[in-house]
């Protein structure tokens, strides 16, 4: 871990290493997790992480910096509210807190990054772009013997949605 | 990633209390997932009743051009016209509201408008699970239960990795 200025990181952020060693781990749960952390660490978006509470909010989120390159699917920049003490999702499931880091960072901020992000919804009406961040979101719970998330807003992804190729997958 | 200047720099920042307004917790603005916002809008003559996030609704608001019409003017005009009654007038469609625009209109069936008459809190118990809208409403409800909680105060948004309809205020606090 480094410092901006490219020295290395010396500091004692309670948050920050937290932070720090989820993306390790999610590097280490699989190759497709570890290859999305290396594309968002060399680019030239900016992508910032902090807890949910610094901002009045207690759930998990990802959010572009320009909703218009979203939109145009050109790159953008994300803020990432993760908070890595909270193992229950907002619907009362019990999950590893990185797994929701997953969804948000190397899903939804990945795709902002990428200009990626699918508009439109499934055969069942979820949004492209939640289909693709559950995807993701199921590759880090495999690696905790998760249950795979085949829902969404209680509606089903189906197993062709959930099987098929993510967009970029190179 | 410039994960540890940011990290630094936000842990200055102060953790919000638990005491926000509900006009504060509706527009804190977010690009995606932000609150919900119930408005009436006239259509030539006829009217009609919506429900949009927050993002969506600033973003229709402001129209291509967000210079025009800064989110702070937004806000001020909005909660000033939702606080006094008024609606919005617009020339589109309400077909055009809904798949363009992302506002999703309300239509308050039978079962909800009994649910209302029984007053705030036995309408949350029979439509949520603690903060979490239950699974196995009908879809065409859910703005509606947006829409009534609205006129109570009770702000609602979607969980991003569930998707869900969550009551914010009622999710037990991580700094608890």
């Amino acid at each position: 871990m480094y410092n901006e200025n490219g020295s290395r990181y010396k500091g004692d952020n309670g948050y920050l290493l937290q932070v720090t060693q989820d993306i390790d781990l999610l590097k280490k749960d699989d190759k497709e997790l570890s290859r999305r952390v290396g594309v968002l660490q060399k680019s030239k978006e900016v992508h910032t992480i902090s807890h949910p509470a610094d901002h009045g909010r207690i759930i998990n989120s990802s959010e572009p910096i320009s909703e218009n390159n979203v939109t145009d699917r050109k790159p953008t920049g994300s803020e990432v509210n993760y908070a890595p003490e909270n193992r229950i999702s907002p619907i009362g499931e019990e999950r590893n807190p990185r797994i929701g880091l997953a969804h948000d960072l190397l899903g939804h901020s990945y795709d902002f990054d990428q200009g990626t992000t699918r508009s439109g919804t499934s055969e069942n009406g979820v949004p492209n772009e939640e289909v693709d961040a559950v995807k993701v979101e199921n590759i880090a719970g495999k690696a905790q013997d998760t249950p795979e998330k085949t829902t969404y807003d209680g509606k089903t992804i189906t197993p062709a949605e959930l099987s098929a190729p993510l967009q970029d997958v190179k | 990633m410039r994960i540890p200047l940011l990290f630094s720099y936000l842990l200055l920042c102060s953790f919000s209390s638990g005491t926000e307004s509900f006009f504060d917790r509706v527009f804190n603005y977010r690009t995606m997932h932000d609150c919900f916002v119930a408005v009436t809008v006239y259509y030539h003559n006829d009217t009609f009743r919506y429900v949009v996030e927050n993002h969506s609704l600033y973003t229709y608001m402001a129209g291509t051009n967000k210079n025009k019409l800064s989110y702070v003017e937004y806000r001020t005009d909005m909660q000033e016209a939702l606080q006094q009654g008024r609606g919005i007038r617009t020339t589109i469609s309400p077909a055009e509201l809904q798949t363009t625009w992302h506002f999703h209109k309300v239509e308050i069936s039978s079962q909800v408008r009994t649910a209302m008459a029984g007053g705030k809190e036995p309408f949350i118990q029979a439509y949520f699970n603690k903060a979490v809208l239950k699974s196995d409403l009908p879809p065409q409800d859910r703005a509606a239960i947006i829409y009534q909680l609205f006129q109570w105060e009770v702000a609602t948004l979607t969980d991003d990795e569930s998707g869900a309809l969550i009551i914010p205020s009622r999710l037990p606090s991580l700094t608890d």
